[in-house]
């Protein structure tokens, strides 16, 4: 009898690559890679808008909306090369965040 | 906000980096032969061709002012000189941010709200507001001769 219980066996077919185990998550939590596009998203705005702050003493919050935004569109858009990582909705609202970013950005800035 | 100049530019790099944005999703969809591309989506084929109509249209809409523009006179009323085409070029100034807005706005609001009714008082004063704004600077463009 064995001291301990090895864990289920899984469907994660790793000869595909280490990135099922990514895939192996996503399908059994949905909301898995959205969550983690929104990490993404934060630690890139908030530490910019911060790092800004303290070096120049004010910082453009919109700006790195806008950065944070692309970046994560980007990473988004580059998941959907790996089957049944990311869903198309979940790209969409990306890049439909960084649009409505990039309109907040440029229609709010102080250019004079 | 400076003004009627930096209104319209902001709106049409808004323009440019949504359609980029798309564009460049698609079209790495299809350079790495992609399971998923963004291009399946019924929203961005709507877009796509909401994009391709309204071009064509905003297209005659500048082209014709253009045109009214250098075929106008100049001409000495009771009150200095006018040029006759400011009317013209006033609707392009005013239909420029509207043609925008109705291409990039409305993709981000569908996609990110949904087609929800009771979403639609919110967007019908935001849409108010830009509009308002554009037609508030295009007064001032008018009534200044300034677009700063």
């Amino acid at each position: 009898m064995p001291t301990y219980n090895l864990p289920h066996e899984t469907s994660i077919n790793f000869s595909k690559g280490p990135e099922q185990l990514l895939v192996y998550i996503a399908g059994e939590v949905g909301i898995f890679i959205p969550l983690f596009l929104f990490a993404f998203f934060m630690i890139i705005c908030f530490s910019g808008f911060f790092l800004e702050q303290r070096r120049t003493g004010r910082g453009d919050f919109s700006q790195w909306f806008v950065v944070a935004g692309f970046l994560t569109s980007g990473m988004a858009l580059f998941m959907t090369f790996i089957d049944g990582l990311i869903t198309i909705p979940t790209v969409i609202i990306c890049i439909a965040i960084t649009i409505g970013g990039a309109l907040w950005f440029l229609t709010s800035r102080n250019n004079n | 906000m400076g003004g009627v100049k930096n209104f319209i530019i902001s709106f049409v790099l808004v323009a440019v980096f949504s359609m980029s944005l798309i564009t460049f999703g698609i079209q790495t969809g299809i350079d790495n032969n992609s399971n998923l591309s963004i291009a399946d989506d019924p929203r961005i084929q709507s877009f796509n061709s909401s994009l391709y109509s309204t071009s064509q249209r905003y297209d005659g809409e500048v082209n014709g002012s253009g045109s009214a523009f250098y075929n106008s006179p100049p001409t000495t009323g009771s009150e200095g000189l006018q040029i006759l085409s400011i009317p013209s070029i006033v609707k392009t100034l005013i239909t420029t941010p509207l043609t925008i807005y109705q291409l990039t706005f409305g993709f981000v609001i569908d996609t990110i709200f949904g087609s929800n009714p009771i979403f639609d008082v919110i967007f019908t004063m935001l849409g108010g507001l830009v509009v308002g704004i554009g037609l508030l600077y295009s007064w001032k463009l008018v009534r200044s001769g300034s677009p700063d």
